[in-house]
Order: C-alpha cells, then structure tokens, then sequence
C-alpha cells in the first residue's frame, strides 16, 4: 500500500518527460484520478512502518479523518488540476503536483517526522509556484517563504521537545511544546497576528496559484490542528477573535481575491471552534466543515479566476461580467454562495449545523451566529455587484473550457452533500446521528441568511463601499528591518584593515586562556 | 596498507611531474597526467576508505613507535572520503575552467591535497603541523593565483592570520615535545596524565586558538571572505570543503585523542565550545546577507556551517558527534555545489554579484535548480542531506542539555533561508538585457550536477553515509580504544 500522494510526486516527475501538450493533459488527468480511487479504496487502519536512522517512521498511517480529508483533498486536486492545466506553465503545474502530493501524505503521515518533511515540502514548493509565477510576485514570494518556514521551524522545535519528553514521534496528541506547536499551526491557519501572508499571498499571486493554495494550505493547518492540538478551549476563543477579525477587515477591500482571503479566515473560525471543543462531534464538524469549505471556497476563486482571465483584473466591479456573460461561473457561484451562507439545502448549512451542535458554551453559540450572520451579509455584497449592479465591463476573451470543467466538478459534488449530507457520512463511516433537516436546524440555518438579508437592504450604500483598504501595519517587516540594521552595523566593523582583524584575534586569544585557566 | 603511504606520495609526485611536463612538454602531456592521476588516487582513496574499521596502523619504514605512524580509522575514513567525492570533480572541472597559470594551479592543488591526505592520515603531532603547513601554505599560494590587487591583498592577510595560528600550533606542539619527551599521539596521551591541570589547560587553549583561526570561528574570520573574493573558484571548493574540515578534523583529533573527553569536560571546553559556535553562526548570517558578492555570502555562510559542525562535535556525546561529522560531509557537498555553480556563471559571464545573477534561472535552467537543491539543502530544509544532519546535531543538543544552542540551530536556519531566498530569487527574476556568454561544457556541468545529485541522495538515504558515521564515536569518545592500538601496532 502507498501513500496517494506518492501519484502526485510521481508525476510531478513525469512531467519532467519531453512530452506533447495532449499527453500532458492526459498524464495530469489519469494521475489525478488515480490518486482520488486510490484513496477512496483506502481502509481505515492501515498502516506502512519503515525505518529510518533511529527511528521508526510511519509515513501511511489510514484512520476515518485522514480518509475524509484525503478524499477531499484529492477531489480538489482533480478539479482544481483540471482547471488549470490549460492555463498554467509545466513548470508550474510540476510544482503543483509536488505541492498537492504533499499535502496529501502530510494527510496521511502517521508520525511527526513525515509530517515536518511534507510540512516544509508543502511550503518550498508552493512559495516557488507563487515566486516563479509572475515577475510582480517576487516580494510576496519571498515573505511568504520566510513567513511559513517560520511556522515549519516552530512545528520542529516542537517536535523535538515533544520527542525529548516522550521518545515518541508518532503523531496524537501534543504533551510538550505545545506553544511552538500553536505558532506553528496558527501562522497555517493564518489567526489575526499571524495572517499577514494570507491576503498578501493570494491577492498578488496568478489566480490559478490562488484556486491551488487555497485548497490546501490553511486546510493541512487545520488537519495538523485536529490532530495535535484538539480541545484547547483558549483556542476556541481565538478563533472565534480572528473570524471577526476577518469580518471587519474582508468588509474594507476593494480587490476580490484579498476579500476572499480574509473570508478564509472567517470559515477557518469555524474549524477551530468546533476542533477546540474536543469532542467526536466537534471534530467531525469541523472536518466536515473542511471538505465543504474546500468546495465552495475553490469555486468561489475559480470564477473570481475566470472573472480576472476574461478581464483581466479582479475588482468587485469586474464581478459584473458574471450575471450576462458567464452562464457556467454564474451557476457555481450561486451555488457556493448560497453554501457559504449556510443555507439549508446547500452544503455550508451540513457542517455548520454540525458545529453549532456541538458548542454548548453560550458565547461561542453567539459568536457562531454572528459569524454566520456576518459571512452572508459580506457574500450578499459580492452577489450585489456580480448580479445586481449595472456594470459595462466587456469580455476579453471566452474562458478555457478545462476552467469550466473543473468548476463545474467541484459545483456538482456540492449541489450533492448539500441535498443529501448523509452521503458524506456514509462515505467516511462518520455517524453524527444529527437530523439536518428537522424543524430546529432548518430555523437556526437559514435565520443569519434572512436577517442578513434585511439588513443589507437597509445598509447597503455602507457594505457596498468602496473602503480605503488601510494600510496594514506589519510587525515581522519591523523586526526584519530591525535585524537587518543590526546587520549592517555589525558589518561595518569588517573594514579590511589587517590591524584591526589581529585586535580581535589577541583579545580571543586572552578570552580564551582566562575562561580555560580560572 | 601500503596504500595509506601512498595517498600521500602520489598526489606529491604528480606535482612534481607536472612541474617537469611543463618544462619538457608545455600542455602536451597536462591533461592524461592530471586526470590519469586523479582517477588512481580515487581508487586507492576507496581501497584505504574501505580498511578504515576496525583502524589499522602503518609504521613507515618499520620504526615502530620511533618513526612515523600512519593510522587510518574511521574519522579519518571520512575525511578521505570528502577527498574521494571532491577531488576528481574538482580537477575535472578545473582542466576546463583554469586558463591562466595552469601548471601552477595544479601543482598546487595536489600539493595541498597531499597535506590535507597526511593530517588525515597522520598519528604524529609533529607531522600533523608539518603537513597542516603544506596545505596552508600551497592554500595561500593558490589565493594569489590571479596576482590582481585583491588578490594579493587576501592572500597577505591570509597568511599572516594562518602563520598567527600555526605559531600557536608549533609552539604548544614544541612545548608538548618539551614536556613529555615524544611526538607520537598515543604516547603524548598517556603521559598527559601526569602533566598538571593547569599546564594542560595552556597549551590547549593554544593548540584551540591556533586551529580556530584556520577554522575561522568568529571573530578569527575575517581572512576568510577577503581571501575567497578573489582566489579561482574551483579551489575554494577544496578550501571549504577540505582544508577548513582538514582544520577542524585536527582539532577535534588532538582535543579527543590527546587531551581525552573527561579532560574537556572538566575544563569547560565543551560548553566554551558550543557558546563560540552558537555566537559565530548568528552573527555570520546576519553577515552573510548584508554581502552583495556571492563568493562572499558563501564564505560567511561557510563560517556559520562551520559553526554547526563545531556544536555538534563539542556537544560531547555520541548523537554529536555523529551529527557533527555528517554535516562536515554535507557541507563539502552543499558548498561544493554552491561554488560550482557560481564558478559556471562567473565562466560563462563573468558574474559574481548578485544583482548580476538576473534571469540566470532561466538560462541555465538545470544548474539553477541544482542552486536551488544545494541552497535548500544547505539552509536546512528537507528532504536534503543538510536537513538530516540537522536534525542530529539538534536534537544530540537537546538531550546533551544545551537547549539554547538547540534553539538558536534553528534561528539560525531561518537566517540563513533570508539570504539565500534573496539570491534565488534574483536567479529566477526575468531581465531584459542581452548579455554575451560563453557556453559552459559538459566537463563543467558533470561534476556540479554530480555533487548536487548527492545532496538529493543523503537526504533520502543517509544512511550510506552514516554506515561509516556511525563508527566514529567509538574511537574518539574513548580515546583508550584509539592509543591502544596505536601503541600495540
């Protein structure tokens, strides 16, 4: 038995062949594909051991929630593979595939070591895909590299200290270094603080390197987190803190991949929450909650995709071209919409009833309404400006059927879970015993979206302003600056004179024999 | 194990031939020298590796203790196995890269490989310094090799700082001699026994301060950058991956070896160590990235992998040890490559700025991703080789107690990510400028794709490498096991 993501890395090397555009196309689609049916016949329990140096890895390791986050994450592999590859350069969808493959077997890692490997595997490649993309995204590219190998070298330290206190690598639940585990997980998960990659990242990168990060990088965050650190109660709050946090902030922009940055971050509240509760329930949510947010997040940036490849930018008043010219991105996005919105009968509602479920705090209950409340008054503002405003932007040119495509896969799967959430459940072994569509779940799913609705007529010329998106204060650009003056002063001490260089020497030598004699 | 004598002598005798061809033959007869020559040496060079363990001693002409010991273990195994991976790249690469003074730069190099095989191989303090000499010396000559300004400006301040620390070096071995009477390891370390604490101490704070300059420890560095600019870049291959390392075997051989572990111990040295280290390879990467000059930016970055490996060896235990030696062969692999690839396109276009490095990924697609591989490797990502010893070296930190040097390991990977993020990043950053070049063969290419290809395979199996790592500890931990065998050959 492999790891699915072992079809991603191999062929990642494939693509390396001399081989015709067509055969591409068919590589990518037949590896894809393969990697989904290989997961789908995984049984929970497997296991693959192996040994290296010292210790005994586990680098397949199968239970229920590695299977249901492996099988979303290989259907949004094929989807999102199938959209880009007409678009995208085959050195970028080479490290697409590492990068997909990676997240796959950090899905499937059964110890800490896999986990770290694929963990940095996942962070080299995705910043190489956003810094060879475009010449514009050099800067971002870099920042993100240092941003998340930061978060990579805080999980390590905590691995270390974990192992030190245990003498275990294999992956339950954290005992020691639970902090650098939680910086770790929260730069993933990009928390208020630690969010600046986010927004930064997926607003300047190619849209088709946005629908591919998306999918994966906060998502394996929230994997490790269900994992590692499950049931923290503080961490319930501070999710709930960054999704309004997201709100107000995804209120203020103007550039409709930063606003669904930001509303990454709201959906992301959701998982640690219902993580944090700790319970089967909880966790389940969440995860449930994952492979709905999956969906509809990538269709939401796949027709955002569409809307900048026709046009060419992605202002909200691009959105326009939707409603008249794109019947196929239309639908999706409706469909998504109404998901995000936890509408009943679509897929966000399964999850998020779920999760409300399994809160019993009042507090949260509160703050998850209000989250719900806040996530369809900001996407009413989006259906505003795709379907309601007047707007003259013209088509460039037609969308590549392949975008079509994947979206219309991803929208399918959606329309799915939505009408018959049990599937999803039957398909994982997950029972939640939980009546979605009794009288209960029904009112408190659709209330956020009614009330949301009545409010957006009443303060609309507010919502659909168009902000000063304010200039972000960044700590980390702060403390870089601060090192690299540090640096500089340093540096100018080495001024070539050989005088100066035999100070320094005789004073070691001094140094040295007073430490050694006394 | 005649062979071992002969890893000393053949390199010795082919500069001295190639002197003679020069003489008689002009280019003739070069290039079937050099490579005829290079190629034998790697194969007594695996056939020695091969007898490395359980060690072997040869006495020269039969003297026995009285004359000079030849001893081959596995630390030294390593060593030579650094100069089995490096050489013949080296030279291969060097036949098409050198176009000025060749017979010289030759002559040179297999002078300086001589020196660093006869402290790898040696069990004889006075010889080991004999031998440290050639290799500094030739090492000194091949600085100058351009006779620009700079260069003989490195090369001056090179040779005082390197004369500085082999006085040090030659007047704790004289003051050794004068002490206990013999020059032999093993029975310089028996009779240590009775010398007093205090004495000991001295003359290992020299021996200590005169190899830590040719190491390059902070702040012993400075030569080190001023040198590198601008000597021809195929030797700073040998220098940071051999004779920086052949400084650093010494020092680690005449530490365990003469002194013995519970001495160190007892003095402090292992946590004076492990502090140095910590201090050197911070502020060498804070250096490192205010550098605009590649060649400098690796020297520094040169200086801070130093400093990982002196943690590792210092930290005391078997895990460090095995650490530390691992990451001394990463880094001649990594840096190999590294300085490789700088020397392709300072050949092909005369770059060595970073801001001359534009659009180069582009170009020169294979070798920049072997950039890549090798930077990656070395900043101490996965899954490459640099990561692996790492991770030993941190976590032997973490068990030996030394926590914040643990820690700060991988601060000092995030630093060092910073710079070499920034050089990557001007390789695949498009420029409109045309700019002339010369094509770089295939005797170019090889030897850097090669050594870069090996950073991929010890990081997936280290475990080649460390089937001879891990014999190491045996013999320097308890230096009883080492002396005991010395002595009854």
């Amino acid at each position: 038995m492999i790891t699915p993501g072992l079809f991603y890395l191999i062929g990642a090397l494939l693509l390396l062949l001399p081989i015709r555009e067509k055969m591409t196309y068919i590589l990518a689609i037949l590896m894809t594909t393969a990697a989904l049916m290989m997961t789908f016949y995984l049984v929970p329990g497997d296991r693959v051991q192996l040994e290296f140096l010292n210790y005994t890895l586990t680098p397949v390791k199968v239970d229920r929630i590695s299977k249901l986050t492996g099988l979303i994450f290989t259907f949004g592999g094929l989807g999102s593979v199938i959209y880009c590859f007409r678009i995208c350069s085959r050195a970028n969808l080479r490290l697409i595939f590492i990068f997909i493959g990676s997240a796959l077997t950090v899905a499937f890692s059964g110890d800490l070591f896999t986990l770290y490997v694929f963990w940095e595997l996942m962070t080299i490649s995705s910043s190489f895909l956003i810094i060879m993309a475009s010449d514009g995204t050099k800067k971002t590219g870099y920042y993100y590299f240092l941003i998340q190998v930061a978060g990579g070298l805080s999980a390590l330290w905590g691995v270390f200290l974990q192992y030190a206190a245990t003498g275990d690598l294999a992956l339950k639940t954290i005992e020691a270094g639970i902090p650098f585990f939680m910086i770790a997980v929260a730069i993933k998960l990009a928390f208020v603080g630690f969010h600046t990659w986010l927004p930064l990242a997926y607003g300047k990168a190619p849209f088709y390197v946005a629908v591919v990060l998306s999918i994966y990088t906060t998502k394996v965050g929230v994997y490790v987190m269900s994992r590692l650190l499950p049931g923290i109660d503080i961490l319930a709050y501070a999710g709930l803190f960054s999704a309004l946090f997201g709100i107000g902030m995804a209120l203020l922009q103007t550039q409709v991949r930063r606003f669904l940055s930001y509303s990454i971050i709201i959906q992301v509240g959701y998982m640690i929450i219902g993580i944090s509760m700790g319970t089967v329930a909880g966790i389940t949510g969440a995860m449930f909650h994952l492979v709905n947010h999956i969906l509809y997040k990538t269709v939401l940036f796949m027709a955002v995709g569409v809307v900048v490849y026709t046009t060419g930018k992605d202002d909200f008043e691009n959105l326009g071209i939707m409603g008249r010219k794109l019947p196929v991105t239309s639908i999706a996005t409706l469909v998504a919409f109404l998901g995000i919105a936890g509408v009943p009968f679509f897929n966000g509602y399964m999850s998020k009833a779920i999760i409300k479920d399994a809160v019993n705090e009042p507090l949260l209950t509160w703050g998850l309404n209000l989250m719900s409340f806040g996530t369809c008054l900001l996407f009413l503002k989006f259906i505003y400006y795709a379907f309601l405003k007047k707007s003259t932007i013209s088509l460039d040119k037609q969308p590549a059927l392949s975008m079509q495509v994947g979206m219309g896969l991803l929208t399918v799967m959606m329309l799915v879970i939505g009408i018959h959430p049990v599937w999803l459940e039957s398909v994982t072994n997950m029972d939640v015993a939980i009546h979605y569509f009794d009288k209960k779940h029904l009112v408190s799913g659709i209330q956020p979206f009614l009330w949301s609705i009545a409010i957006f007529i009443l303060i609309k010329k507010y919502v659909v302003k168009n902000y000063e998106a304010p200039l972000p204060y960044d700590l980390y650009r702060q403390i870089a600056k601060q090192v690299v003056t540090t640096g500089y002063q340093l540096s100018n001490y080495h001024d070539g004179k050989l005088t100066k260089y035999l100070l320094w020497t005789t004073s070691t030598l001094i140094i040295l024999l007073a430490l050694l004699l006394f | 194990m005649q062979a071992a004598i002969w890893l000393i002598i053949l390199p010795l005798l082919t500069a001295f031939f190639i002197g003679i061809s020069k003489v008689f033959y002009s280019y003739k007869l070069l290039f079937p020298l050099v490579t005829g020559s290079a190629i034998l040496y790697l194969y007594l060079l695996i056939s020695v590796i091969d007898h490395s363990y359980p060690p072997k001693v040869y006495s020269v002409g039969d003297w026995g203790l009285l004359g000079i010991n030849i001893m081959v273990d596995p630390f030294s195994g390593l060593l030579l196995l650094m100069i089995a991976l490096l050489f013949l790249p080296v030279i291969v690469f060097s036949l098409k890269y050198i176009t000025f003074h060749t017979h010289n730069y030759f002559i040179l190099t297999y002078i300086m490989t001589a020196g660093i095989a006869g402290m790898v191989l040696t069990a004889d303090l006075f010889n080991l310094y004999v031998f440290l000499e050639v290799s500094s010396l030739s090492s000194c000559a091949l600085v100058a090799l351009k006779k620009t300004n700079k260069a003989i400006e490195g090369t001056f301040k090179y040779l005082v700082m390197s004369t500085l620390g082999s006085f040090f070096i030659l007047l704790a071995t004289i003051l050794t001699y004068d002490l206990t009477g013999t020059l032999n390891m093993a029975e310089i370390s028996v009779a240590f026994q009775d010398i007093p604490f205090q004495i000991k101490s001295i003359l290992m704070a020299f021996f200590i301060f005169g190899y830590a300059i040719k190491i390059g420890l902070i702040p012993l560095h400075a030569w080190l950058p001023d040198s590198y600019e601008e000597s021809p870049i195929p030797y700073n291959v040998l220098s940071s991956g051999l004779v920086m390392k052949s400084a650093v075997y010494a020092l680690i051989r005449v530490l365990y070896i003469l002194f013995g572990f519970d001495f160190l111990d007892e003095t402090g040295m292992l946590q004076i160590g492990v502090v140095w280290g910590v201090v050197t390879f911070l502020i060498a990467h804070l250096l490192a990235f205010q550098q605009s000059n590649v060649i400098r930016l690796l020297a520094y970055s040169s200086i801070a992998q130093i400093a990982y490996i002196t943690i590792g060896l210092f930290v005391g235990t078997e895990r460090g040890l095995i650490g530390g030696n691992f990451h001394i062969l990463n880094h001649a692999i990594m840096k190999g490559t590294l300085f490789f690839v700088i020397a392709i396109f300072h050949y092909s276009l005369t770059a060595v700025d970073i801001k001359d490095l534009k659009g180069l990924g582009f170009r020169f697609p294979l070798l920049s991703f072997t950039f890549v591989v090798a930077s990656l490797a070395i900043v101490g990502l996965p899954p490459f080789n640099g990561f692996i010893s790492k991770w030993l070296i941190v976590e032997a930190a973490l068990d030996a107690g030394f926590i914040y040097a643990a820690f700060s390991i991988l601060v000092g990977t995030f630093l060092s990510l910073t710079y070499y993020l920034k050089v990557i990043v001007t390789l695949y950053t498009k420029t409109d400028k045309t700019i002339e070049m010369k094509e770089p063969g295939l005797a170019l290419k090889l030897p850097t794709i090669f050594l870069g290809s090996l950073c991929i395979v010890f990081g997936i199996a280290p475990s080649l490498p460390l089937s001879l790592i891990d014999k190491i500890p045996t013999f320097l931990l308890d230096h009883e096991e080492y002396i005991s065998i010395l002595l009854g050959g």
